[in-house]
């Protein structure tokens, strides 16, 4: 009869180890995979400061760093600072801006600062949506084939950027000058 | 018959889809077609809703996407590889039957089971229980 007593507990921790498997919650943000190893899709649309063509071949460098943002977006402030930050220390950083109008983007930029060498405008999401985004800010490292080595969704910090982003950055950089 | 009707009206207020005020593609059956793969999509930041009934900008958006490709003769299991490329199994409103998924879609059957062994074990127990103190013993 005592034996009987643990089924509860052994179901319970079948369950979790299960559920533990499926929903892989340690490797998975959000559940949604992130974009890695995938390549940058083609796309056409205008560069917001100077209103000339901006294409993905643009985008094709050993170790870019691409930020999505938009002027509406809170958490983009965040990480502002941070972005700011790379491009100083010599990291190239276009910006893709979201669901935005060219002139609130424009002001956003003015206000808080511009760490962006160019910026696609991508008032439709089409672009964002090629690159899997969800919601903004995020953040993608490519090189010169257009092939995504870093993705982060969400608000980036200094242990991210250390850790993370910065060593895939470097290692790409290294490659072409 | 009233209350019932009352209750109906709401029931038709469902079929009012966020995507009505939007530009339709101008081919009726291509449309359609589009509109039948929003319901089978979630929405990406509104996780509980379909592309069909979100009003979120991504949702908005998406529709678009999935319509000009739905123009350029996408087909439907196309469109939706392309969006489980991006966005993962989780973007689709019923998850395809996989080895990641089967524990998601046998589960029901599962617990049905062990539900029904526990009832059957319970209605025993109860049964000797009683047979016991019928003859006089105590349980």
């Amino acid at each position: 009869m005592k034996a009987a007593n643990l089924i509860p507990l052994v179901l319970f921790f079948c369950l979790a180890v299960i559920l533990a498997y499926v929903t892989n919650l340690a490797g998975n943000n959000n559940f949604i995979p992130s974009m890695v190893g995938k390549k940058l899709e083609s796309f056409k649309t205008q560069e917001l400061t100077t209103n000339s063509l901006i294409t993905d071949k643009d985008f094709k460098q050993n170790g870019l760093i691409i930020n999505l943002f938009a002027s509406w977006c809170v958490s983009c402030q965040e990480e502002h600072e941070l972005v700011k930050d790379l491009a100083a220390k010599g990291y190239k950083i276009y910006g893709i801006d979201v669901a935005d109008t060219k002139a609130e983007a424009l002001n956003y930029l003015k206000k808080n600062g511009n760490p962006y060498e160019k910026v696609a405008f991508d008032g439709n999401r089409a672009i964002s949506i090629s690159l899997g985004a969800t919601g903004i800010p995020e953040t993608y490292v490519v090189n010169n084939e257009g092939v995504i080595y870093f993705h982060h969704r969400g608000v980036l910090d200094e242990d991210i950027i250390k850790n993370q982003l910065l060593p895939i950055v470097d290692e790409l950089r290294k490659k072409t000058p | 018959m009233r209350i019932l009707l009352f209750i109906c009206l709401f029931l038709y207020a469902g079929a009012a889809f966020s995507f009505q005020n939007e530009q339709r593609l101008s081919n009726q059956k291509e449309e359609l077609r589009a509109e039948n793969l929003f319901h089978e999509i979630r929405c990406m930041v509104c996780k509980g809703e379909s592309l069909a009934e979100s009003n979120a900008g991504l949702a908005v958006d998406m529709r678009a996407v999935i319509r000009s490709k739905v123009l350029h003769g996408e087909s439907d299991v196309q469109i939706k590889k392309y969006l489980v490329d991006h966005y993962g199994e989780s973007i689709l409103q019923k998850p395809t039957f996989m080895p990641d998924t089967y524990f998601l879609w046998l589960a029901p059957v599962f617990l049905l089971i062990i539900g029904v062994i526990i009832i059957l074990r319970i209605v025993r127990v109860k049964k000797y229980f009683k047979f016991n103190s019928k003859n006089g013993r105590r349980s």
